[in-house]
């Protein structure tokens, strides 16, 4: 069954000049599927879970598509009836604990703010869950006595967690979760979240510019560029046979600590400026293989069934492949 | 000789910079109470008796969670912050008993590139009031020169193009670029780079990475790496030092502490790094919990608490040479390398 479908989606901030920050992106999420949304700062990746959650900032507004959940086009809900499916079906872990904490109250009344909005329960019963949560996610339940700087960077990062699945949503989006912390606490919550979902059985979406974390986490993922989607499939497939040179180009860069040492590529040059309409492919400017035809259109092939891919193949993928994993071939355009 | 007293020994052909059984202790906050009738001032123990040597073209990394010291061992060595013990020697002159001369040098010679490209650059200088800044502070000649050179070597060309822009005018890479050019344009012998790539985007990391690493080897400088990433330090690094609490628990050729490594808390470490490969899925936690804090440390191995394998013997404290290969290059603070091994 699917959850959430997204269609055509744009998204434009305000202003002079206005950004157009999602510029026609569709996908899908099923139910119980963990789908990452991956790419660099500006591909519209934060701004696309905001407009899902209904919580864009004031300029920032859904200029054109529709995000359908449960069936329901949501782009035009009122505050309210948003306010009615916030946490209660849809909840958000956001990149940045620190400020997503109120500083003045504990831990438990922050926690069950969310619950009593939504639900009519006692104090009692409503600090019984917040203990409760707190388990869940690891937390010695004792801490929702704690005010937000007594925790460390990593423990207020559960307690997000602990108060995104308060209500027991169907669908969480996770907004580069574990983005400040390091590698050890990383690995405790990301752990966390996938054992947590596979006991509740909700659907998630993984925004980040990690793809290690995409490829240990989720079953499908959209690669974006310039506010456009440039690849999607199951995660499988694309990363062991991706065809977009963005996708190839962001594999090449990422080190590992597996297998034999290789050098690492680069991207030369800049993301677009939204502010400007695009022509054809964002990538165009940065990518190695460019046709004039890139700069005319984005067509959508799909190589493999329920693999997207964003690209006129100016020449054979086969060769794309080859090519992205020589650092000459991405130096070569910084020559150009 | 008559000639140290005035200038550093460029001679020296040992380790660029070297330290031994280093400390830095930080007084903890004690109430005013606690003062007046004596009670004891107690410490954190950021750097707790480290040992490390780094030649020139070389670059060591060192690597370990948020808290275990790392960043303040990167400031101690270039002066950032005074050590409370122990000894730092840099081209073998003891950092303590330099003439005010020598400490000169010393800081014209050690520089820092930081994590934050965001942060670090002030936003009402051009980049080259930027770069120029230390140039005035060191009162050094050709000043014009040196700003294209140092523009030059972080690739930012044509240099004209980039002197009269400010940081909000530059990408995050560009931006990371000026910092080096900056750090550069004094000619450093020693650099620390604290992360130096953490909040820059992907495809444009690998760029810093092998810049600064081209750079170590063309100006034939010493370098410290820090990351509690393994798979960046990977990229940069000949040999890879492992800290855990103020100490160093392992250390070794990198490619060798990857494949092999022997502290469990390095092996924890490495498993907790994501790869991109989907058929590894996100394995449990080896280690739960966060460190300690670095006041009240436990008795014997400061692991102790935290690792899975702990034993009796872990009561007491174990060296750097509790486990060493035969040519010395590889070691771990660990007495049960071998029971784990078989584990």
């Amino acid at each position: 069954m699917t959850l959430l479908e997204v269609n055509d989606l744009h998204v434009t901030y305000r202003g002079s000049p206005d950004v157009e920050a999602v510029r026609g992106v569709s996908f899908t999420v099923e139910e119980g599927e963990t789908l990452g949304i991956v790419g660099e700062s500006g591909c519209g990746k934060t701004t696309l879970a905001q407009a899902i959650m209904g919580s864009l900032p004031d300029n920032g507004e859904v200029t054109g598509g529709e995000i359908l959940f449960r069936g329901e086009d949501i782009t035009h809900f009122t505050n309210k009836e948003r306010r009615e499916i916030r946490w209660e079906e849809m909840s958000m872990i956001s990149q940045s604990a620190m400020n997503s904490l109120d500083p003045v109250y504990r831990v438990k009344d922050q926690i069950r703010e969310a619950i009593q909005e939504h639900r009519d329960m006692s104090d009692q019963e409503s600090y019984e869950r917040a203990r409760e949560l707190m388990g869940l996610v690891g937390l010695d339940p004792e801490r929702v006595e704690d005010y937000p700087h007594q925790l460390s960077g990593g423990m207020r990062q559960r307690v997000i967690i602990a108060m995104s699945l308060a209500l027991d949503p169907d669908f969480i989006i996770a907004d580069e979760p574990t983005t400040a912390l390091d590698v050890i606490i990383q690995e405790q919550i990301l752990y966390r979240i996938k054992e947590l979902q596979q006991e509740l059985g909700n659907s998630m979406m993984m925004v980040t510019h990690d793809i290690s974390v995409v490829a240990e986490t989720c079953d499908s993922m959209v690669v974006m560029y310039g506010g456009e989607l440039m690849e999607a499939g199951n995660v499988d497939e694309i990363f062991n046979s991706a065809y977009h040179p963005y996708t190839l180009g962001l594999q090449n860069a990422f080190p590992s600590v597996e297998g034999e040492k290789r050098d690492l590529t680069s991207i030369p040059g800049s993301p677009p400026d939204l502010s400007e309409p695009i022509e054809g492919c964002p990538f165009a400017s940065r990518c190695p293989f460019a046709a004039p035809v890139c700069g005319e259109e984005l067509p959508t092939k799909e190589p493999v069934e329920g693999h997207r891919v964003r690209c006129h193949e100016p020449i054979p993928f086969e060769q794309i492949r080859e090519e992205t994993g020589k650092d000459e071939t991405w130096q070569r355009q910084k020559q150009a | 000789m008559a000639t140290t007293k005035t200038s550093l020994n460029w001679d020296y052909d040992g380790p660029i910079m070297e330290v031994e059984g280093l400390e830095k202790y930080f007084p903890q906050e004690t109430g005013i109470i606690s003062q007046l009738i004596g009670g004891e001032t107690s410490y954190v123990k950021a750097v707790d008796g480290v040992d490390m040597a780094i030649e020139s073209g070389e670059t060591m990394g060192l690597v370990g969670e948020s808290g275990c010291g790392k960043s303040t061992l990167g400031e101690v060595l270039i002066g950032l912050q005074e050590q409370t013990g122990g000894s730092i020697k840099f081209l073998g002159t003891e950092l303590s008993s330099m003439s005010s001369e020598q400490h000169k040098e010393f800081r014209r010679n050690v520089q820092m590139i930081f994590q934050d490209p965001y942060e670090s650059l002030n936003p009402r200088f051009s980049v080259e009031q930027w770069i120029r800044e230390p140039l005035k502070v060191h009162d050094m000649d050709n000043q014009d020169e040196r700003i294209y050179q140092a523009l030059e070597r972080a690739e930012l060309t044509p240099p004209e193009n980039y002197i009269g822009e400010h940081p909000h005018e530059l990408s995050g890479g560009e931006r990371q670029r000026v910092s080096i050019a900056r750090a550069l344009v004094l000619e450093p012998k020693f650099i620390v780079a604290d992360e130096p790539v953490s909040m820059l985007d992907v495809s444009v990391r690998a760029s810093i990475l092998n810049l600064l690493r081209d750079l170590v080897d063309e100006l034939d400088m010493g370098a410290l790496y820090i990351s509690h990433d393994l798979s960046l330090i990977r990229q940069m690094c000949d040999r890879t030092s492992v800290m855990y609490l103020g100490k160093v628990v392992e250390r070794g050729p990198t490619e060798r502490l990857i494949k092999e490594p022997k502290h469990p808390y390095a092996r924890a470490l490495l498993d907790a790094v994501p790869v991109p490969n989907p058929a590894n899925e996100v394995s449990e936690p080896q280690l739960e919990g966060e460190p300690p804090d670095p006041v009240q440390l436990p008795e014997g191995c400061n692991f102790r608490p935290r690792c899975p394998f702990a034993a009796e013997e872990c009561f007491e404290e174990p060296g750097l040479d509790a486990f060493m290969t035969v040519d010395g290059e590889h070691a771990a603070a660990c007495w049960r390398v071998e029971a784990i091994d078989e584990a």
